[in-house]
């Protein structure tokens, strides 16, 4: 169900194979899955939001744990393609302050340009 | 528009009421708008399942929920017959703290912000929680 690629051989990009709620047992899984890929060796990592349908507070756990692994290297975790309203549920509890939302592609978050 | 209602009952389990929660952001959706599907879906996914976690309720217990939909209102009641819980006492979570969000504490928290109003009563051994938005 998640994807792991490496770009420009550091950057990391999570993506969803397919669109998907991040709830429930999914959230579970998403956090087993972050155990499998190297994310403490990239130098900043993108979740591509664009088949993330929904998700509650327990998929969030799963984004503030994969956070909590990227910013203990000093790295930065970027959100992009995410829906309006999951958009307003990270600012709602004030999550834009450890994670960077953007709105832009993951070829231009790849390139920082955005 | 006159109000359409529904009402559901619902296995008390964590894959049953992610699914109704999708069902329930569709109706209200196609109703409402992509927002107010939104709100309608994180807050039955957040209180169904703090009923399942918190509610000690078994296999063949059922959560019940009634769905009305207003000219410019939704209103969700849910209804189950767990131990007594009001949710208007939880306590607010701490949002610096990132250790407690992840182990949870964040569904009540939600539940007030996306909603219009909340109101809690206990009434013949039930749980009976409205919330509009």
């Amino acid at each position: 169900m998640f994807e792991f690629r490496l770009a420009k051989d550091e950057i990391g990009v999570i993506s969803l194979e397919k669109r998907a709620r991040i709830t429930g047992e999914t959230s579970s899984n998403f956090r087993k899955w972050q155990d499998t890929v190297d994310l403490k060796s990239c130098s900043r990592v993108i979740l591509d939001g664009t088949n993330i349908e929904f998700i509650d507070s327990m998929g969030i756990a799963a984004l503030i744990s994969i956070y909590k692994t990227i910013a203990a290297e000093g790295n930065d975790l970027v959100l992009v393609n995410l829906s309006e309203e999951i958009k307003k549920l990270l600012n709602t509890l004030r999550l834009d302050r450890l994670f960077i939302v953007k709105d832009c592609s993951v070829e231009e978050a790849v390139k920082n340009s955005c | 528009m006159g109000e359409k209602n529904y009402s559901f009952m619902i296995e008390p389990n964590l894959g049953k009421i992610d699914a109704f929660s999708a069902k329930v952001s569709d109706i209200v959706r196609k109703n409402m708008g992509n927002e107010n599907g939104f709100r309608a879906g994180l807050i039955v996914i957040e209180a169904c399942s703090n009923i399942v976690k918190h509610g000690e309720l078994d296999e063949e217990d059922r959560i019940s929920v009634d769905l009305t939909i207003g000219e410019d209102r939704v209103t969700i009641t849910i209804e189950d017959t767990s131990k007594e819980f009001n949710p208007l006492e939880v306590d607010e979570p701490d949002l610096e703290d990132i250790e407690l969000l992840q182990k949870g504490g964040m569904g009540v928290y939600l539940i007030r912000r996306f909603s219009r109003g909340i109101e809690y009563s206990y009434e013949d051994g039930k749980n009976i929680l409205r919330i509009t938005i």
